[in-house]
């Protein structure tokens, strides 16, 4: 409980200040709009449903971009991780690739399928895809010989090693690329979203530049921080800490 | 050298030059054979070359013995361990294993390796680890647990069963690894080293642990160890090893009195005598070495 009140007291003191500046006529109203013209965006955005279309398109294309990289991107890494010459090949593909800001696929993306959601799409998938399949990848390449051989001299072998030993042992890898796709694949859209695509949460912000609307950009910037956390605290926060529980904090 | 020792050893010369050194003639009738070893060598290509791990290994392992195999760190006795164990194979000779089956298969899970970092899976509870061999074998879900906790009761860890493989101590997860290999009902029981890493009080106990358990199960127990006190507190027999290449160098039967007491003056001669001939080899090798 106490540390609520801390940080509720935090916020509320941070809110405060901003009221504070907003009102103290030291910058324009299109530069920073008071906290109350925010708040007063949000709710009638709300209140038209016009936010919530916005989180909706948003949420559902990093939905299924990050569900294709997953189903994707795992079985990436875990062949490239099993088999020597994929991993040279195929591999050393996928490290190459990482190094681009996955917003650089951006104009091929266009180029390939137009204005339309399969080009947001595409962009999405790259943004994860990647880190996942590295991840994984790299997951399968660290299990410890000493599993290996404890497994092995206890009589698994094949595909029983592999799922029974390889796959839980890699896991906590998988968790952290995971966990850093999405992060991508989020960064990604949002790019995507502000400099060419149709609805969404990147264009509701663009456009609210375009009308010199600030509150509105500031009030979808709380939107967007909000969904961050929601997605980290419900999804990723409970992976992470599955994964401490069952190995504590050395997860080598 | 004691007294009391001397009268009691006899030094027997074989047409290997082996010499065996045996302390009392033995009180039990001699064994069958478990494990036959012969002319057993195995090396390593590495940066520098080829390197000879051993060379040229007889060795022979009776029913129910619990032998302690000594030498210097990198002298092949983890190697030879793990030929044992069949996760190697040997370059040259043969290890043949007399089963105790009717028909032997070719089934795993019947040469288990108790390894130095007890090598239990994180991702599973402690009875989870317990039982994987089981499951691996097919067996079902509810007989599994039931053997496992059976082995679980025989280490007293069955409070722990639940519990995760980072919440135990170190000599926690021994006793996890070695009632891991026991559930399997192993031909042999093959340990590399278990205690090295823990503190002396732990090792001391869990020895002792591990001789009840021995008495008990009347397992075929391989031990791998650098402590020549410890080999001596456990082993029927002490196999000392010399390294680069590794080689039997002397053997060693001990018919003393179970269950060891460490104040046994006739332990302590053991131990020094065991001591002196390690560092014997050793200082050759060393001599050898510098040339």
């Amino acid at each position: 409980m106490r540390s609520i009140a801390k940080k509720g007291g935090f916020y509320l003191l941070l809110i405060s200040i901003w009221y504070i500046l907003a009102h103290s006529g030291l910058w324009p109203d299109y530069m920073l709009p008071a906290p109350e013209t925010v708040f007063s965006h949000l709710a009638v955005g709300f209140g038209s449903g016009r936010y919530l279309l916005a989180i909706a398109v948003s949420v559902r294309r990093i939905l299924i971009g990050y569900l294709i990289s997953l189903g994707l991107g795992i079985p990436l890494g875990l062949l490239t991780g099993r088999i020597k010459w994929l991993d040279d090949t195929l591999g050393s593909l996928l490290l190459g690739l990482q190094a681009l800001p996955s917003i650089a696929w951006l104009p091929l993306s266009l180029l390939w399928f137009g204005l339309s959601e399969k080009a947001i799409l595409f962009v999405v998938v790259m943004g994860a895809l990647l880190s996942i399949a590295l991840a994984t990848n790299g997951g399968v390449k660290n299990v410890s010989p000493l599993y290996v051989r404890a497994g092995k001299n206890l009589g698994a072998k094949g595909r029983t090693l592999f799922a029974q030993i390889i796959l839980p042992a890699a896991l906590p890898s998988i968790v952290i690329g995971l966990k850093q796709g999405w992060s991508f694949a989020w960064r990604s859209l949002m790019a995507g979203e502000l400099l060419f695509i149709n609805l969404g949460l990147g264009h509701l912000l663009m456009m609210g530049r375009e009308l010199n609307d600030m509150a509105q950009v500031i009030a979808v910037m709380f939107i967007l921080i909000t969904i961050g956390l929601v997605f980290d605290r419900f999804l990723f926060s409970r992976l992470e800490r599955a994964v401490r529980r069952r190995w504590g904090f050395d997860q080598g | 050298m004691a007294k009391s020792l001397q009268t009691v050893m006899n030094l027997q010369m074989d047409e290997r030059d082996h010499k065996r050194v045996t302390a009392f003639p033995s009180l039990r009738p001699k064994a069958a054979p478990k494990l036959e070893i012969k002319n057993v060598s195995k090396s390593f290509t590495s940066g520098e070359g080829r390197i000879c791990a051993l060379s040229d290994i007889n060795l022979t392992i009776h029913d129910g013995e619990f032998t302690c195999l000594v030498g210097p760190s990198g002298c092949g006795k983890s190697t030879l361990l793990h030929l044992i164990a069949e996760l190697e194979t040997a370059d040259q000779g043969e290890i043949k294993l007399h089963s105790r089956k009717e028909e032997p298969t070719k089934e795993r899970g019947e040469r288990l390796i108790v390894f130095q970092e007890s090598a239990l899976f994180p991702w599973l509870t402690v009875v989870e680890n317990v039982a994987f061999g089981l499951k691996l074998k097919g067996i079902e879900y509810k007989e599994r647990v039931e053997m496992a906790m059976e082995y679980l009761n025989l280490v007293r860890l069955a409070k722990f069963a639940q519990c995760f493989i980072h919440e135990l101590s170190g000599g926690m997860k021994q006793r996890v690894a070695l009632a891991r290999a026991l559930v399997m009902n192993p031909e042999l029981l093959l340990m590399d080293e278990p205690f090295a890493a823990l503190d002396i009080q732990t090792r001391e106990n869990l020895g002792r642990e591990l001789e009840e358990i021995w008495r008990k199960t009347g397992k075929t127990i391989i031990f791998v160890t650098h402590n020549v006190e410890e080999a001596v507190n456990l082993g029927d027999r002490v196999v000392l090893f010399s390294g680069r290449p590794g080689t039997v160098r002397q053997e060693y039967q001990l018919a003393v009195d179970r269950p060891r007491q460490k104040e046994n003056p006739l332990l302590k001669d053991l131990i020094n005598v065991i001591s002196n001939d390690f560092k014997r080899f050793s200082e050759s090798l060393i001599n050898e070495a510098i040339g």
